[in-house]
This record gives C-alpha cells, sequence and structure tokens, in this order.
C-alpha cells in the first residue's frame, strides 16, 4: 500500500479530471486493435508514460503479480482441467470452445486496461482523485446521497491510516510471536490471541472517536479534496500526444500502414 | 446517534479493517493457494454486522474497497472486492438477523467467505467472457470454508469479548450525554 504521494513529474501534474478521460480512452483502445503492430505502438506508448510517470519497478511488480494471481492463474488452471478432462474423458461437456490464442490475446488486452489504471492512479494526487471522484458521483448526490460526507468519512480513513499504520504494525510485530499457537494447535495459530489482539486495537482505537468526530464536525469537504477543470499548456499537449497516437493506431488498423 | 459521531465509528471501523488486513503477510496462511487470503478484515464486518445497521456495514463495506484500490492502485480490484465485499456482508447481515438460531458467527463466516470468493469468480468469468474459470471455483470455496471458519472464529472471540465490555453501546451512550 502506498500512501505517498507522487513523484512531481509531467503526468502528476496533469490535470486529474483531463487525465481520467484519457485514460479511460486509453485503456478501452486495446479492445479495438487487432493488428500486432498497434499493440507494439501501444505498448511503447505505455512504456513511454511508465518512464514519464517514474513508475518504480515495486509498483510494476505488485501490479503484475496480482493481475497473475486473480485473473491469470484461475484462467490457466480452468484451461488446464477443460483440458484434461476433455482428453481422458473425452466428453463433449468439457470443450473450451474458445482457442488458448484468442484468450491470451483476451488476457494481454484486459492487462494493458488494468495497467492504464495502476498509471492513472499512481501519477494523481490522492486529494484530486477524490475531487474527480466527487464530480464523477453527481447524479448520486442529486439522488440525495451524502456524497459529501461519505468521500470526508474516506479522507478521514486515509489520514488515520498516515498517522497509524506503521505504529499499529510495529504493536502486532510485537506480539507476532504471541499469536503463533503452540504446535499442537490447529494450524499453528493463536485464535483467542488474535481475537483480542484485534479487540485491544479497536478499544486503543476508539479512544480518538471524539477527537475524530469532532474533526468530522470542523473539517470542509473542500479542506480534504477539491478538484477544477484545469485545461493548460501540458493538459493540451498531452491531449494533442494522444490524438497522434490515436490516428497513428487508426491508420494502422485501417491497413494504411505496416 | 449524531451524523459525525456515526461517521467517526464507521472511520475507525475502516482504518482497522486496512490496518487488520494489512497484517495477514504475519500471520501463517493454513492453505497455500493462489488467491486465496485469510481475509482478516472481513472480522470488522462482522463486528460492524453484529453491533450496526445494514447502511453502515454496507458503508463500510464500500470505503474499505475504494481506500484499498486507491492505495494498491487497482482499479480492476475495485470491481473484485467491491463484488465480492458486498455480496458476502449483504449474505452475512441477513443470515445474522434472521437465522442466527441456527447459525454461529462461525457458520456466517463461512457463508460469507463463500458468497465472497463466489462473486469475485463471478466476475472474474464476466470480465474473461468465458466460464473456464469457474473450475477454479471448487478449489476456492474449498479454502472459502477453512478461511471463513478461522475469521469466525477470531471475530466470535472479538464480538464476545466487545459485547463483555458493552462497548458499541459506551460509545452511544457517551454520545447521548454529549448531545444537548
Amino acid at each position: 500500500m502506498n500512501l505517498k504521494a507522487p513523484e512531481q513529474n509531467l503526468l502528476a501534474k496533469l490535470d486529474a479530471g483531463v487525465k481520467l478521460i484519457l485514460a479511460i480512452v486509453l485503456s478501452i483502445i486495446p479492445f479495438f486493435c487487432q493488428k500486432p503492430s498497434s499493440f507494439f505502438v501501444l505498448v511503447l506508448f505505455l512504456g513511454f508514460l511508465t518512464i514519464l510517470a517514474r513508475v518504480n519497478l515495486r509498483t510494476l511488480r505488485n501490479s503484475l503479480l496480482s493481475y497473475g494471481i486473480i485473473v491469470i492463474f484461475p484462467y490457466l488452471f480452468g484451461f488446464l482441467v477443460s483440458w484434461l478432462s476433455t482428453r481422458y474423458s473425452a466428453n463433449a461437456l468439457f470443450v473450451y470452445e474458445q482457442g488458448f490464442s484468442a484468450m491470451a490475446l483476451r488476457l494481454f488486452k484486459l492487462f494493458l486496461f488494468w495497467y492504464v489504471g495502476t498509471l492513472y492512479l499512481h501519477s494523481t494526487p490522492l486529494n484530486s482523485l477524490v475531487g474527480v471522484l466527487d464530480k464523477c458521483l453527481y447524479p448520486l448526490k442529486k439522488l440525495g446521497l451524502p456524497i459529501a460526507d461519505y468521500l470526508k468519512v474516506l479522507m478521514c480513513v486515509l489520514e488515520t491510516l498516515k498517522k497509524s499504520g506503521s505504529e499499529v504494525r510495529k504493536k502486532f510485530q510485537e506480539k507476532k510471536a504471541s499469536l503463533s499457537g503452540d504446535h499442537k494447535s490447529l494450524f499453528m495459530l493463536n485464535i483467542k490471541g488474535i481475537a483480542q489482539t484485534i479487540v485491544s486495537f479497536l478499544v486503543d482505537s476508539f479512544q480518538n472517536l471524539d477527537q475524530i468526530q469532532e474533526d468530522l464536525s470542523k473539517i470542509e469537504a473542500e479542506d480534504l479534496y477539491s478538484y477544477k477543470l484545469k485545461v493548460s499548456k501540458p493538459e493540451i499537449m498531452a491531449i494533442g500526444c494522444f490524438l497522434a497516437i490515436n490516428l497513428g493506431l487508426y491508420v494502422i488498423e485501417a491497413g494504411h500502414w505496416l | 446517534m449524531n451524523k459525525n459521531r456515526r461517521y467517526a465509528i464507521i472511520t475507525i471501523l475502516v482504518s482497522n479493517a486496512i490496518l487488520i488486513s494489512l497484517l495477514e503477510s504475519l500471520i501463517p496462511i493454513p492453505i497455500p493457494v493462489p488467491g486465496v487470503k485469510l481475509g482478516l478484515a472481513n472480522i470488522i464486518t462482522l463486528i460492524a454486522i453484529a453491533f450496526l445497521s445494514l447502511k453502515d456495514v454496507l458503508l463500510i463495506v464500500i470505503i474499505r474497497c475504494v481506500v484499498v484500490a486507491l492505495l494498491t492502485r487497482g482499479v480492476m480490484m475495485l470491481a473484485f472486492s467491491l463484488s465480492g465485499g458486498l455480496l458476502s456482508a449483504l449474505g452475512m447481515f441477513l443470515i445474522y438477523r434472521s437465522m442466527s438460531k441456527y447459525f454461529s458467527i462461525k457458520g456466517i463466516s463461512v457463508i460469507g467467505a463463500i458468497l465472497h470468493n463466489t462473486a469475485q469468480l463471478t466476475i472474474a468469468s464476466l470480465i474473461l467472457g468465458g466460464l473456464v474459470v469457474l473450475y477454479y471455483l471448487p478449489v476456492l470455496l474449498l479454502s472459502a470454508v477453512v478461511t471463513g471458519f478461522i475469521t469466525g472464529s477470531i471475530s466470535e472471540v472479538a464480538i464476545s469479548e466487545l459485547r463483555k465490555k458493552d462497548f458499541f453501546k459506551e460509545q452511544v451512550k457517551a454520545e447521548d450525554i454529549d448531545e444537548p
């Protein structure tokens, strides 16, 4: 988990709303591409953005790892079971219609979709991000939902995590030895010890209840997050660059080049 | 209860759910299967189910999922965690309120874990556009029984400890005294 503000780079300075629209379009583009050259251009462009956003290797590894665990592993497992069942039972019920290459292409497109989202979140400060979320949830506000209050809670959670995250981890690590049960107990877990630790965390954190309540009543939503559309030179350049890439992809897909 | 007090309680519970889930790496998991987590955050959901309203429980789950997605930089993660979190919270709440005679906290937690994994895999199969990922469901369901039982056991002890202390009643009572 990363509570640090994104580094000051060209992508982080871009308007969060404009960047969101570009990110949404960019994440959908792979699903309209067919030619390998288009994917090559897209991957190059994303690589360029990765360097521009100064994404560290750890973020990349985590993104790849979670994608692998959540999407690729279950798929490969299912594909293997389906293939083995078909091979050994000869039952048509187990035949999986979609070819491996078609599915691999879909997995790759989904990865690009996933990666654009990671890049967007990595390069956008949290307060601007929540500000954009506030604007996006305007229809729900109109329906009478107290979105501003919910987002205030969200920002307070982030603040609480910043303040107490490392302290709680330290406390838990101190208790770790006592939390592992003896080797005879089920799964070597000390259920009662963990429960008591969690209760003591809860009781400790509830000591700040009055303070948090006071903060929530005093602080205005605008103090925690804000968003105002800003279109200046970097945004115009980003839109221009984005349109040029799209034009390039259109030319490739239409068969006019490569 | 004053709205800010309610939101303060929700803030604390969400923060604790996220912090507790960060601590999962420190606890050995009995099933080394990719994609299987203990789901310690579920303990806070169960505590919320035992003491708060459905609206608050769902709000806790939604805010937790959004915060985790923002911090782990995973947009697609949001779809997975929201679907699993909301379905399991709703299912556990309904069972706790209407069938708690027949199900212990452990049982409710196991059902919650099963609903959570089923919802996540259904979303995965929708995204992938194929049912082949559902072959992984038996593995996840089996692990849900184990992890649900563990988190349920921890929740059962935690809830009874909090009940003994009259903890949530105390928070509301304090508010009543503070109120003009």
